[in-house]
């Protein structure tokens, strides 16, 4: 045992490179079991809001009553069970398809017939404005609907928008007409969330 | 002295030893460490990336299905939206894959890399589905490549019937109105119809960077799409239902052509698209042939789509 100058003084070297490595493992497997905590979590909210949109798009026209009743009856039931909130927004467009609005909202900001210099509403053409929302009971949405100013009717959506959400645009049929029904085309944003 | 050098010299020899140890858990670690990282980089992607086809194909067979509900006359502004701020702008978008100087676009006039510069045109465009109070899109579709007689060839030409005039040529197989002109044959937008709505429902898309091609094939037949007219920029009818100014200007007729590396021969001026990232869907589309209701067409409307690098904002 010649040259040992004891136990501690004969590993001291080798301590800092081992305690390095011990703290690069440690904190490296700490960010991977977070990342793949984070994508685990991205993924099952992607399925979720899949799944959901395969709900709601069973029916390719969406009919304002439709729309309703299985706002209740599915949707709600649906997300409620992949434990996602939701927000289901149908945006009425009818005539043209603007997609600089709010996903979070049901307005329609060119209804026909209404100029834009002036602002001044020379009329609905006979095109219902507003849209149809649903959200899960769990995000207190109250959907209240706003007077009509200059031909533009909003639904307003008051609650908490969420931080983190996946949304998924399609395209459907709605119901445009206010005084003869027919049919044109719209949007359905499909938003889904955890957590609040 | 001696003695001393010696002892010192044991005892670096050892405290050596100890730190190779250490280096080399240090570079195990490493190399662990490394591993890890590769993993977590590609973890979830080939999910995420099933999941994203999924949407768009979700995506493109509900703008399939809409087709059947929507009525045209909603359309008549798609391309020219009065009093909006983009009316006169809407049929002039253009592609930004248009490799060459491309004119400006004058709204309602047709001009190469703008592909939907026709359907603003006020006669002839989307303008023109307003006087179909009650069809569907799906309805005059139907009505337009019904008054085929064969299968094979296509009679989409937003037109039912043709002259008894009419020179040979695939056109030859549509029904043929006895002692008729050009001017007294009906006019059926079909064609029209989906390029108006279909220019709508992909429009998140398109934003998005997509391009999309829809075509019509023979459903006991996969994979034999039915001609289409060879392209001329004053000919309405001859516009693809497509975004992509490739598949109008290289006489593209099927999804096929998307695919394909063919290159550029005097069918096919600039070849086959050499697309690889294609997603496509199809549905049936059965059609009365001409005025009979016992004698059907049985065709597919298939659409396909893929992603570009440029963005279209």
């Amino acid at each position: 045992m010649r040259g040992a100058i004891g136990p501690i003084g004969d590993d001291i070297p080798s301590i800092f490179p081992i305690v390095a490595g011990v703290l690069l493992f440690m904190s490296t497997a700490l960010y991977a079991s977070n990342q793949l905590s984070e994508r685990n979590s991205y993924l099952e909210l992607s399925k979720a809001g899949i799944g959901l949109s395969y709900v709601v798009l069973s029916s390719p026209y969406m009919r304002d009553d439709f729309f309703k009743g299985e706002c209740t009856q599915t949707y709600r039931d649906y997300a409620a069970r992949r434990r996602v909130d939701f927000l289901i927004t149908v945006k009425k467009f009818c005539h043209y398809t603007d997609l600089n609005g709010d996903i979070f909202s049901v307005k329609n900001p060119y209804p026909p017939h209404l100029s834009l210099d002036t602002g001044v509403y020379a009329g609905d053409g006979g095109y219902h404005h507003l849209g149809l929302a649903c959200g899960s009971d769990s995000t207190n949405w109250n959907a209240a609907q706003a007077p009509c100013a200059g031909g533009v009717c909003n639904l307003l959506l008051t609650g908490k928008q969420p931080k983190n959400f996946q949304s998924f645009n399609f395209p459907i049929a709605v119901d445009c007409g206010k005084q003869e029904p027919f049919v044109g085309v719209g949007t359905l944003n499909i938003i889904v969330w955890r957590g609040g | 002295m001696m003695e001393k050098a010696v002892r010192t010299g044991r005892e670096m020899t050892r405290g050596q030893a100890a730190l190779f140890d250490g280096i080399m858990f240090l570079l195990f670690a490493s190399f662990s460490v490394a591993m890890i990282y590769v993993f977590v980089n590609d973890y979830g992607k080939a999910q995420d990336e099933a999941l994203r086809s999924g949407y768009i194909l979700a995506y493109v067979q509900q703008a399939g299905k809409v087709i059947f509900f929507t009525q045209v006359k909603t359309l008549k502004d798609v391309a020219n939206p009065v009093g909006l701020p983009n009316a006169g702008l809407e049929g002039c978008w253009k592609d930004p894959e248009f490799p060459y100087a491309a004119a400006s676009c004058i709204p309602g006039t047709v001009a190469r890399g703008y592909p939907y510069s026709d359907l603003a045109d006020p006669l002839k465009g989307c303008a023109s589905l307003s006087k179909f109070d009650l069809s569907t899109v799906s309805d005059l579709l139907k009505k337009d490549l019904g008054d085929g007689t064969d299968e094979s060839f296509s009679c989409l030409d937003d037109q039912f019937g043709n002259p008894s005039s009419q020179s040979p040529g695939t056109t030859q197989f549509c029904t043929v109105h006895d002692n008729a002109g050009w001017r007294d044959i009906p006019r059926v937008p079909g064609k029209m119809a989906l390029r108006c709505v279909m220019k709508e429902l992909m429009k998140p898309l398109q934003t998005a960077g997509f391009k999309y091609f829809a075509d019509f094939e023979r459903e006991q037949s996969a994979g034999s799409s039915i001609p289409q007219k060879i392209f001329n920029i004053n000919d309405p009818d001859s516009f693809r239902i497509t975004n992509h100014w490739e598949a109008d200007e290289g006489n593209w007729y099927s999804c096929d052509n998307v695919t394909s590396k063919t290159p550029p021969s005097l069918e096919y001026p600039f070849g086959g698209g050499g697309i690889d990232n294609v997603l496509s869907t199809s549905l049936p589309f059965r059609v009365n042939k001409g005025n009979t209701l016992d004698e059907t067409m049985n065709f597919v409307l298939r659409v396909c789509i893929w992603s570009t690098k440029v963005s279209n904002r």
